[in-house]
């Protein structure tokens, strides 16, 4: 039943990356790569790692996707028209990638991983006391680079043409 | 072929999409999405390897990447809309000058 299931989101997960690169609208683009990032996060749950597959949702969805759509929506007014988005390099591109997936085919064979289950295991205790004890100083950092972020982009989204033009 | 396999190479998958669209798309929406693609594939990795061995560094791992992946996303998407607001295009190689002439 899970490997179904696990099967099932794999070819979502793929289907919908790969639509990306055929869809002409910018819009459909968003919306594949949504849906990508939602099975993505459903393997995750599979895979017993259900505060990532929470983080996830919340974070591509909720945050990474709208601020997408939202760009997509603004730079649409600015054009007047559906964004379309057009190809180049489409040789290199594809040369590129497939040497890629030769490299990491190639790699994976020449190393010897041991075929674990998905068994159960219960990581969200662990991973949160983890955080806080030896991943503390990460987490810290991270943080401060987040406030960074943040206040960053919305300085450099907020139009300021007086205190440049002054 | 065994469940790890499988999914290792939905991540190479990915990961290659990901490097396809940032080389061939032509608006820089577009090869946001791409790196976005790209992080997932390396986050699948991340939480597909962790199963290799006792403890949770691949799943804290991830979830440091998921962090940095949004702050790269949103200074991307103001930077993107401040090019679009002066240049009235988000084509990245139509943006080949640093000052009006």
């Amino acid at each position: 039943m899970e490997q179904v299931v696990l099967y099932i989101l794999t070819g979502i997960a793929a289907a919908s990356a790969l639509a990306i690169i055929f869809v002409r609208q910018v819009f459909y683009a968003a919306l594949c790569l949504l849906s990508c990032l939602m099975a993505l996060a459903g393997i995750y749950g599979i895979m017993q790692a259900g505060f990532l597959a929470i983080t996830q949702i919340l974070i591509y969805a909720g945050g990474v996707l709208v601020l997408i759509v939202f760009a997509i929506v603004v730079t649409n007014r600015l054009q007047g028209k559906p964004l379309q988005v057009e190809s180049h390099n489409r040789f290199w591109g594809l040369l590129v990638a497939a040497v890629m997936v030769q490299m990491l085919v190639f790699g994976y064979h020449q190393t010897n991983f041991v075929n674990t289950s998905l068994s159960a295991f219960r990581e969200l205790k662990p991973m949160g006391i983890a955080l806080f004890t030896d991943y503390a100083a990460p987490f810290e950092i991270g943080g401060v680079l987040l406030l960074v972020c943040l206040i960053g982009a919305a300085l450099t989204a907020s139009s300021f043409k007086k205190s440049v033009h002054d | 072929m065994t469940e790890t396999d499988f999914l290792f190479y939905l991540g190479v998958l990915l990961f290659s999409c990901g490097l396809l669209i940032v080389f061939t798309k032509k608006n820089a929406l577009l090869v946001l999405m791409g790196i976005e693609l790209m992080l997932n594939a390396a986050n699948l990795n991340l939480v597909l390897f962790n199963k290799q061995q006792a403890g949770m560094d691949g799943l804290l791992f991830a979830l440091f990447v998921i962090l940095v992946a949004v702050c790269e996303a949103a200074v991307g998407i103001a930077i993107i809309l401040r090019v679009y607001h002066y240049y009235k295009s988000a084509v990245p190689d139509n943006i080949n000058n640093l000052k009006e002439q």
